[in-house]
């Protein structure tokens, strides 16, 4: 169409009949520019986006798509038209859309503060118009919004990224603006007249007054500046409303909760005041989420031994909320349903982890099972020595716990910080290995307890918002694969005289202790023997059992062993389902019927989704309560199994060549037991791959079948939208620059006349459909049908590749 | 047999002048044996209004197809053979004194005729060239503030030696522009001139018996050269016609691109060609088969090989197919 051209090239030209500025073209260096606000915007909201996956699939999408806008814009097809015609549409809309695309993500559990979404509003109809730069309005508001959105960016954020895109920005926006100004002087010198398109003086006036009197309507009716604020911060917290999105509050919200930034300034100090709260404490919480013993316990011993004074004034408070238990029943009741009008909302925070996650942390170790309960038994163990050392000013607990299994070139840090968690263990990872509060660097500030978990002693707790920051070192489980690890236990079967205290007796009858069995375990042995079958002894053994009980029963907190149950394991190995305690029990009972020492741990579980990109944290509330299992491999050294299903066991650490062995075998492994499966599809794809041309074709052929019912000028199209497709095909196309009959004709030579003479009859009247529409066809439909099908037939693959491969014919005759 | 690229199998409605056509290209095809696409050209130069330069040696037809066309049109033929010595009022006549009637007398030049055949045009200056400009452009000529309209059918066919380049005046752009076609006749095939050199024992040409017959009268080529300009031309190629135009103002070789007046020059001829073809709408095939002689007479740059320029414009731009 001669007029959008015209209106689009519109503008002065020069002596060669050409327009004298680019400007006036479609060109992407303000669109370039407008991107890279909108990156240096998706920067900015790099550290309070919740998902990074949809930040960057929402950044691509809305930068992207402009940029197809402007290639389009490029064309010389009708695209080019629809583009520039629906501009109006393509900017409003783009602009609105992310308020659409928000209410979608809320749905979904994503999203961004209202502010955000204006903000991405504003950066979509600013990188549109940017793509309709050759419109003099579009491009004066895509420079100027784009520089509203860097300088936005750069006060709202600290991240060095967005300062480095903003330099870019600035040096592109210098040499944008420079350019612009040496078109306004060709435009001076060569134009008499200078159209403004927008009158700036009115415009600056008239935006100016309209913003007075709505910010005067908005102050006069609403009467109070705190009001208004609210108004415009509706999600700022601090008052009344509150976003689950907001970025920020005023005053307290999330955020303070969550000790982002400055939680080690509250560290544990002898003057700190403990607060007495009625949150739950880690055995309320077991009662909680696992139900109350049918007996209650034998006894209740304090973990914690206070000093006289503080005894004193707390001892009542203490012994209801800190007690520390020494069983553990596997046989419980559900609590009758309270009948409470409770509201639905998360428990409070017990702890936050920073580090990698699922993490086990245990609070509380078992060794002694009778059937029904676990317990510790009385004998103090061995435990490893504790040291403080210094290290770069900060001192450090460490564990001297090495052994040959150990990885002492690897090194986990991670950091726990407490919330509503009131104990004075130390959550402890798999395979601790140091522990570092910060200004705590004496060494009796901890000590061990009874049952295996390092504590700090002579308090009532540790105290909240307490940062504790641990390091482990994790075991190779590649070269504990390879040997019998039970072959290492201190076992002294003849008790020498006089050697009782001696530290290798001691050690025996520690194994031992996690060795022993209730009586009635029949099926237990039975089923371990029979999982353990054929594989040789060692962790591998280990892992069987594991994964027998992962894939083959079912996690089901409901489904609890009966009050009168002798042994629980029994019954849980029959039905087949229960609780992670039944889990961890039965795993332990049929380790330990298999000679390997196992003893039960209980504690949290950081569970990998409630892992908060935000804060970089994980979040472990007391639901988070968990049961699980340890093995000995060496007398000293406990490894973390996780058999329940649905809760992760400890990331196995692994050196590169040991992730691509360990993935070559899976990959082998699964690979043997789809053999049938795999190579039907691999042969599948081949011969799809091979005879790709002769099934493609038949399926445009169906196309052309099925597009070509109708009129007669709709089976045109289709034949000759299938001979386009069939040229494809055979890999030489129709050059865009030929046209169909030349094209076409070129493949007629070796066809019968009468062929031929029909083929050029249909090319005839594809011409008079393309390029005489409004003529009236005068092919009646059945000779119209028969062309097609003749063409369809005649200029079949074969024909199109040979001819095609004996070059293109060249676009001039020799006759001109 | 063989389906030509350009050759249109059926013509659903049968043009009344199709007669007339036929017999024209068949008196044409009789003067110029063996160059029927040159024959095209010139029938689509004379029914689009547009004037036709050949540009070739000398002896291969020029003269003698000039002659053919104005025989066949039935019109008025008159020949100036450009010298430097020519002068404006030997082209478009002049005034002169008649001591009898004591009255200035108009007597008119050879363009008061309907085929004007200027030999060697670039021999003449400057000036009498430019004489030609109003005559070729609005068909009408001013002298003494007098304007004297000339024939509606008047056809220049004007012929220059690419050869010898001495005393030669080239052709300034703007008169250029003013033809709607350059074309080369060249050599005949070895057999058409065998046939050529046959027809000609005895001294009377056999071949073209009928060559001084007058096929067409000036008035029914004014109704066909009306009729053809009402061929249709389709959006996707007016802007196919657009994107080519564009691209011969941007090409780095072309310092002079198409007019707006050339534009429509190539649109008349295409719409020529397409009739000739017994089409009633134009196609893109005859945008590009008329391509070569209407740009090579008007684009003007730092560049020797005008086919190969042709050749690289046409292959910049999409052909409109399914858009």
């Amino acid at each position: 169409m001669a007029g959008t051209s015209t209106s689009i090239f519109s503008g002065p030209v020069g002596p060669n009949n050409q327009p004298l500025f680019e400007v006036n073209r479609p060109e992407f260096g303000t669109l370039l520019l407008a991107t890279t606000s909108g990156l240096t915007l998706v920067a900015a909201k790099f550290a309070d986006s919740r998902s990074l996956a949809v930040l960057i699939l929402c950044g691509l999408i809305w930068l992207g798509f402009p940029w197809l806008v402007g290639f389009a814009l490029t064309t010389d097809t009708r695209l080019r038209r629809w583009a520039d015609n629906g501009a109006t549409i393509a900017i409003f809309g783009w602009t609105l859309l992310p308020v659409l695309a928000e209410a979608v993500l809320r749905g979904l559990g994503s999203g961004d503060a209202p502010e955000i979404v204006m903000l991405v509003g504003l950066q979509n109809s600013v990188v549109m118009c940017a793509a309709y730069a050759h419109r003099r309005r579009c491009v004066q508001f895509a420079a100027v919004g784009s520089s509203f959105l860097v300088l936005y960016a750069i006060v709202v954020s600290p991240e060095p990224e967005v300062f480095v895109l903003a330099g870019l920005f600035g040096m592109m926006m210098l040499w944008w603006l420079m350019v612009r100004y040496w078109e306004q002087i060709r435009r001076t010198h060569v134009a008499s007249r200078i159209d403004r398109c927008l009158p700036v003086r009115t415009s600056v006036l008239g935006l100016v007054g309209a913003g007075v009197v709505i910010a005067s309507a908005t102050l006069w009716t609403t009467g109070g500046a705190t009001y208004v604020l609210r108004g415009f911060m509706p999600t700022s917290g601090g008052d009344d409303a509150y976003d689950e999105f907001a970025r920020s509050g005023v005053g307290d919200g999330d955020a303070l909760v969550a000790a982002n930034n400055d939680a080690m300034s509250f560290g544990p100090v002898e003057s700190d005041l403990f607060i007495e709260s009625d949150k739950p404490s880690l055995y309320d919480m077991f009662n909680d989420m696992y139900g109350e013993p049918p007996t209650p316990p034998k006894k209740r011993v304090r973990a914690i031994g206070l000093s006289p004074g503080k005894l004193k004034v707390t001892h009542q408070k203490i012994a209801k909320t800190q007690g520390g238990g020494r069983e553990f029943s596997a046989v419980r009741r559900r609590q009758k349903k309270r009948d409470r009008n409770l509201i639905d909302r998360k428990s409070a925070a017990m702890l936050f982890v920073v580090g990698d996650v699922p993490l086990h942390l245990a609070l509380e170790r078992y060794d002694t099972f009778d059937g029904r309960e676990w317990s510790h038994s009385d004998a103090v163990g061995r435990h490893p020595t504790l040291t403080m050392n210094d290290e770069e000013g900060r001192p450090w607990l460490h564990i001297v716990q090495v052994n040959e299994y150990t990885q002492t070139e690897v090194t986990d840090k991670l950091a726990v910080k407490f919330i509503n968690l009131k104990t004075t263990r130390v959550p402890s990872p798999p395979y601790l290995e140091s522990v570092h509060v910060d200004k705590v660097d004496r060494r009796d500030f901890f000590s061990w307890t009874a049952d295996g978990v390092i504590e700090m002693p002579d308090r009532d707790q540790i105290p909240e918002l307490t940062v504790m920051h641990l390091q482990t070192q994790p075991i190779n489980l590649t070269s504990l694969r390879q040997s019998d690890f039970t072959q290492k236990y201190p076992r002294i079967r003849s008790k020498p005289k006089g050697s009782d205290d001696s530290a290798a007796s001691e050690l025996s009858r520690l194994i031992d202790r996690h060795l022993s069995l209730p009586r009635v375990g029949e099926i237990t042995e039975k089923l371990a023997k029979e999982w353990t079958s054929g594989i040789p002894r060692g962790w591998r053994q280990v892992e069987a059992i594991v994964g027998r009980l992962r894939d083959e029963y079912e996690h089901d907190r409901e489904a609890m062993a009966p009050i009168d149950s002798e042994n629980v394991v029994e019954h849980f190995l029959k039905s087949g389902r229960g609780p992670d305690y039944l889990f961890a029990s039965a795993a332990a009972s049929l380790l330990r019927s298999q000679g390997y020492a196992t003893r039960l741990a209980s504690g949290f579980y950081a569970h990998p989704e409630k892992f908060d990109r935000l804060s970089g944290q994980t979040t472990v509330h007391a639901e988070d309560v968990h049961v699980w299992c340890e093995v000995c491999v060496d007398g000293v050294s406990w490894v973390t199994i996780e058999p329940t299903p649905g809760y992760l066991p400890p990331p196995e650490d692994l050196t590169l060549a040991q992730r691509i062995s360990l993935a070559w075998d899976a990959t082998l492994a699964w690979a043997k037991q789809r053999a049938a499966l795999i190579a039907g599809v691999l042969g599948t794809v081949i011969a799809a791959w091979f005879l790709r041309t002769a099934w493609l074709d038949r399926m445009f052929t169906a196309f052309f079948w099925l597009a070509g019912h109708g009129s007669a000028r709709r089976r045109l199209r289709a034949t000759l939208q299938l001979l386009e497709w069939r040229a494809w095909l055979c890999g030489c196309p129709r050059p865009p620059r030929m046209t169909v009959r030349r094209f076409y004709a070129d493949h007629c030579a070796g066809l019968p006349d009468e062929t031929r003479v029909q083929l050029g009859e249909f090319l005839t009247a594809v011409e008079r459909i393309l390029y005489a529409p409004n003529s009236p066809t005068s092919n009646s439909s059945p000779r119209t049908s028969q062309l097609c099908k003749t063409t369809a037939r005649a200029l079949g693959r074969s024909l199109l590749s040979r001819r095609t491969q004996s070059g293109s014919t060249p676009l001039l005759t020799d006759g001109a | 047999m063989k389906i030509s690229p350009t050759a249109s199998a059926v013509a659903e409605t049968p043009c009344r002048h199709q007669d007339a056509i036929d017999k024209l290209r068949k008196a044409l095809n009789g003067a110029l044996i063996g160059k029927n696409d040159v024959v095209e050209l010139v029938l689509a130069c004379l029914l689009a209004r547009g004037h036709l330069l050949f540009d070739d040696l000398p002896g291969l037809g020029k003269t003698t197809l000039a002659k053919a066309v104005a025989k066949a049109v039935g019109g008025v033929f008159a020949r100036v053979q450009c010298t430097p010595d020519l002068l404006p009022g030997d082209v478009t006549g002049f005034n002169i004194f008649n001591q009898k009637t004591r009255e200035f007398e108009f007597r008119e030049g050879p363009v008061f005729s309907d085929v004007l055949l200027a030999d060697e045009i670039n021999r003449a200056t400057p000036r009498t060239q430019s004489a030609l400009f109003e005559a070729m452009a609005e068909r009408q000529v001013t002298i003494d503030g007098n304007t004297y309209s000339l024939s509606k059918s008047f056809f220049v066919i004007a012929t220059q030696n690419p050869v010898e380049s001495h005393g030669a005046y080239p052709l300034p752009e703007a008169q250029l522009d003013r033809f709607a076609m350059k074309l080369r006749i060249g050599y005949p095939d070895p057999r058409s001139e065998l046939d050529m050199l046959a027809a000609h024992i005895g001294g009377a040409n056999k071949i073209r018996p009928e060559q001084d017959e007058v096929v067409i009268d000036p008035a029914q080529l004014q109704q066909l050269q009306d009729h053809v300009s009402g061929v249709a031309v389709s959006e996707s190629v007016r802007q196919y016609l657009i994107d080519l135009a564009t691209v011969t103002r941007s090409h780095r070789e072309v310092s002079l691109g198409v007019s707006p007046r050339g534009l429509l020059t190539w649109q008349r001829i295409a719409q020529a060609r397409a009739h000739l073809q017994g089409r009633d709408f134009v196609i893109p095939d005859d945008i590009q088969h008329v391509a070569g002689p209407v740009l090579e007479v008007r684009l003007a740059g730092d560049f020797e090989e005008g086919p190969k320029i042709t050749e690289e414009i046409l292959s910049s731009v999409s052909v409109p197919v399914f858009g």
